[in-house]
Order: C-alpha cells, then sequence, then structure tokens
C-alpha cells in the first residue's frame, strides 16, 4: 500500500514537472512571441517607401516617405508575385527570385498606379520600373531608380523602399482581385520542340486570380521580346479568352524559334470595378 | 466509315430485293429514329462570313436519336439529339484586331435538338421519295486551339465558343437547319431505312443513312 502511494506521489510530481517546463519555455510565454519566419512560400512586410518625382512633365504626386504594406508569394521555384501598397498607390510586383525570403535577391518589374495631379485636376497615372531588391532575415530593400509613366507624359518617379516581415502569410485585399502571372516549369527555358515540330523555345504561362473575384481581361495584352541581342521589340497582341473566373487558372503556351527574353503584360477590370494590370516574370531563353 | 457508293448499292439491293407482303401501320403512332452521317463538311468558304472567319474548313460525323410521330406509307416527324463532332482536321480562321487566331479542333462537338418532318412526295413499291426538312438548336462544347502564329507562336487551349473572341463573339449556341432529298425503303412492317443527302446546317453531307421503327399496332 506504502509503496503504491510513494508511486502515485513520484508520478505525480513528475507530470507537474513537465506541465511546468511546458508552460515555460520561451515560444509559449505570454510576453515572448513566436519568431516571424520567411524563407517558405509567403511573407508580408510593413516598412516605408521614398518616392522622389525626376524632373519633366507637370504632373504632381505626393513625394517623400510613405508607409508600405507589401505582400510577397513565391511561384515555383524562381518567381515572386507581390502587392504592394503605400499612400494612395497600389501596385504589383512580378519577377525572379535568386534564392529564397530570408537570404536571397530580386529583379522584378513594378506596375503601379499613383495618384496625381495635373493642373488641379486629378489623374491615375499608371507608371511601370524595373525593381531590384535583396532579402535578409526578416528585412527587405528594394529599388525602382525609374518608374514611368505612359498615360502621364513627362511623369518619372524613383522610390527606394524597406521593409520588415510581419507575418508568413501574405496579406489580402477583400475587394480586389490578384491576378497572378507565373511561367510553369520556371523562367529560364531551354531549347526543345515548339508544337509545329520546329526546333525553338517552349514554355507555358500560367495567369491565376487567386482572391476569388472574377476578373474580365482587356481583348488585347502585349508582348515584348528581345531576341538575338536586339532591341525590345512590342506587339499587341489578341486575348483569345477574357473571363478568368475568380480562383481559376487559365494557360497558353509560347514557343520561340529564336534566343531572346519574353515578357507579357495583361489589363483588365475585376468584378468590383478595379482595373487590374499585371505582367508575366521575364522569360529568358537560349 | 461506308462510302456513299457503297450505301447507293445498298439502298438500291433493298429496293429490287423481292419481299413479301406485310401488314402495315397506316394510322399515325409513335416510333423511334436514329441515324448517322459519315461527314458533313462545310464547303470553302460559305459561311465564313457568319462566324467571322476568313477560312473554314470544318467537318465531322454526325449522329442523331430520338423519337417519331407517322405511317409506314406517309411521312413522319420526329424530335432528335443531335451530336455533330467536328474531327481533329477541322481548321478555321478568325481574324483579330491585331492577329489571325488559327483554331484547330482538339475536341470538340456540337450537341443539340432537332425536330424534322419528312415529307414524301413520290412513291414507287415500297420506295418513297421526298425531302426532309429540319431546324434546332446545339450547343458547342469541347476544346479547340487556337494558335497564333509569328516568329514567337503563341497556342492557347480554349473552349469551342471562345475561339470566336478575338473578333469580339462568343458563340455558345448554333442554330440547325436541315434540308435534304431522300429516298425511304420499307423493310417489313415497321422499319423504315431513309437514304439521304443535302444541306445540313452548318454544312452539307452527301449522304445520311437514317432508320426509323414505329412501335404501333397492326391492322
Amino acid at each position: 500500500m506504502g509503496t503504491a502511494v510513494r508511486r502515485i506521489r513520484a508520478s505525480s510530481f513528475l507530470m507537474l514537472a513537465l506541465v511546468t517546463a511546458a508552460a515555460c519555455s520561451p515560444g509559449t510565454l505570454p510576453s515572448t512571441p513566436s519568431l516571424v519566419t520567411v524563407g517558405g512560400g509567403g511573407a508580408r512586410y510593413n516598412g516605408t517607401i521614398t518616392t522622389r518625382r525626376l524632373p519633366g512633365g507637370n504632373f504632381t504626386i505626393v513625394e517623400g516617405v510613405q508607409s508600405l504594406s507589401l505582400s510577397l508569394t513565391v511561384r515555383g521555384t524562381d518567381q515572386i508575385n507581390g502587392r504592394l501598397e503605400a499612400g494612395g498607390s497600389t501596385a504589383s510586383l512580378t519577377g525572379t527570385l535568386t534564392g529564397n525570403l530570408a537570404s536571397g535577391s530580386f529583379q522584378a518589374t513594378l506596375l503601379i498606379s499613383t495618384p496625381a495631379q495635373q493642373g488641379g485636376t486629378a489623374i491615375t497615372c499608371e507608371g511601370r520600373g524595373d525593381v531590384s531588391g535583396t532579402l535578409s532575415g526578416l528585412n527587405l530593400v528594394f529599388n525602382a531608380p525609374s518608374v514611368t509613366y505612359g498615360n502621364c507624359p513627362g511623369l518619372t518617379t524613383t522610390s527606394q523602399g524597406q521593409a520588415v516581415a510581419v507575418s508568413p502569410i501574405p496579406g489580402s485585399t477583400p475587394n480586389r482581385a490578384n491576378v497572378v502571372i507565373s511561367i510553369l516549369g520556371g523562367t529560364r527555358v531551354a531549347r526543345g520542340t515548339c508544337a509545329s515540330g520546329l526546333p525553338g523555345f517552349p514554355f507555358t504561362v500560367e495567369i491565376a486570380e487567386t482572391n476569388g473575384i472574377n476578373v474580365t481581361l482587356d481583348p488585347t495584352f502585349i508582348a515584348e521580346e528581345r531576341h538575338g541581342g536586339g532591341s525590345t521589340t512590342t506587339s499587341t497582341v489578341d486575348m483569345p479568352f477574357t473571363d478568368l473566373a475568380g480562383g481559376t487558372r487559365r494557360t497558353y503556351d509560347v514557343c520561340s524559334l529564336t534566343a531572346g527574353t519574353y515578357q507579357a503584360f495583361f489589363t483588365g477590370t475585376d468584378g468590383a470595378g478595379n482595373r487590374i494590370t499585371t505582367a508575366s516574370p521575364v522569360v529568358t531563353f537560349g | 466509315m461506308m462510302r456513299p457508293s457503297a450505301i447507293l448499292v445498298f439502298l438500291v439491293c433493298l429496293v429490287i430485293v423481292p419481299s413479301r407482303v406485310h401488314a402495315q401501320i397506316d394510322d399515325t403512332t409513335w416510333g423511334i429514329t436514329g441515324g448517322i452521317s459519315p461527314q458533313w463538311s462545310i464547303p470553302g468558304d460559305w459561311l465564313a462570313e457568319l462566324f467571322d472567319a476568313t477560312s473554314l474548313d470544318v467537318k465531322g460525323p454526325e449522329f442523331r436519336v430520338g423519337v417519331i410521330r407517322g405511317t409506314t406509307n406517309g411521312g413522319e416527324w420526329g424530335v432528335s439529339l443531335i451530336h455533330k463532332r467536328l474531327s481533329k482536321e477541322s481548321e478555321f480562321e478568325i481574324e483579330g484586331t491585331h492577329n489571325t487566331l488559327r483554331v484547330v479542333a482538339d475536341d470538340a462537338e456540337m450537341i443539340g435538338v432537332e425536330v424534322h418532318r419528312f415529307f414524301p412526295f413520290a412513291r414507287t413499291g415500297r420506295v418513297q421519295i421526298g425531302v426532309n426538312l429540319g431546324g434546332g438548336i446545339a450547343q458547342l462544347r469541347g476544346f479547340v486551339s487556337g494558335v497564333q502564329v509569328g516568329p514567337t507562336s503563341t497556342n492557347f487551349a480554349l473552349p469551342f465558343p471562345e475561339a470566336f473572341v478575338v473578333a469580339g463573339n462568343e458563340i455558345d449556341w448554333l442554330p440547325l437547319g436541315r434540308a435534304e432529298l431522300g429516298a425511304a425503303t420499307l423493310i417489313g412492317e415497321r422499319l423504315k431505312i431513309r437514304v439521304s443527302g443535302g444541306f445540313n446546317m452548318p454544312g452539307f453531307q452527301i449522304v445520311s443513312l437514317s432508320f426509323s421503327y414505329l412501335l404501333g399496332q397492326d391492322r
């Protein structure tokens, strides 16, 4: 009987010790939040962006430091897609990633809608620029040395941003479609055979809506190509499908007969009436 | 696939083979029908404008099954389920705003409903000569490939109705129409075999083979 009691007491002490140890572990103490980790499929960053207008044109924008919210998603192994909000500006970011979100760098295309004024009249300027950035631990730094606005002649800006990861889960925008363009199999395309049977560089472009909101794509899209080290050629291509249902994805196959690069730009309108502009990553073949 | 000449020989044999006299169903009665067109096609660029196409080379087989109401010695009308498959050699080109989209049928078909009426206007022995008129509607289903050719070609896998989007149209439904000249022969007391040819929207067919089987009581 006495032995049994001693065993029960010993077991009770052991259980109490285990419970106490678990309660006091660093990850569960109320005053010690879990560390935000990045490096997986995405992250949400908060920080600041500094925008300056370069001389030229008669459009005015809000310059200086503004708060920044950026959500990044990794697609495939080497592609990133981001959505950026700063002040009244919204932007998409599509590019290639070297390394990972915890330690890497990226090259991307920024497509931004920025509120501007011209002679007292409000206008939304649509800009485009190249962005390069680095990722180290929780920190993200990027630089867009030249963003030009096609519908606002003369307006060119430069932007620098820095942000810290606040969540491994990219943020969502409940009333806005998120159209993501990616290249199945990666952005570096090896020589293969086109559907016509000719040797070339075949790859597949995927257009996905990830926020559950229907999108009507415009009837044309822009394809930018560079072949044989020559200059970039821009062509307007008819879009054979315009309906992109929320949460669905569609693909098309591309095949270039010669080495070079390819990038496609799409526009459309989502079910909430928002204008959508997005681009594919730059595809390099050869 | 049965060649047209073979079908004609078959029809002639049916006509000339002696047969016993059977009781016939002279009261209008219900029956079943079925048929096959080995190939319908759209000759040349006929109807191309209807689809905003610059060229049109579409063909394929057709299958029909349905119910009829008629008599052995008279005509018939009926309602049929129509299935027109587009052969994989079917191609057409749609002129868009900036590019030409060459559309190749991968797995495209039309499924619809058609009402027809066969009007016999001449009779010799067990053979009726007449016209078969019909109309209905079919849904475009399945998938096609839309190819934009250039130094960099793009190939879109499209639902069949979206093949016409670059021209500003999305065609989900297509009217069906039929105007054929045909000859029907009575086999036994209930079965009629009809060979016909002519217009079969959206194209023409050289030969179509149908059967009608009446279910009514003998007299």
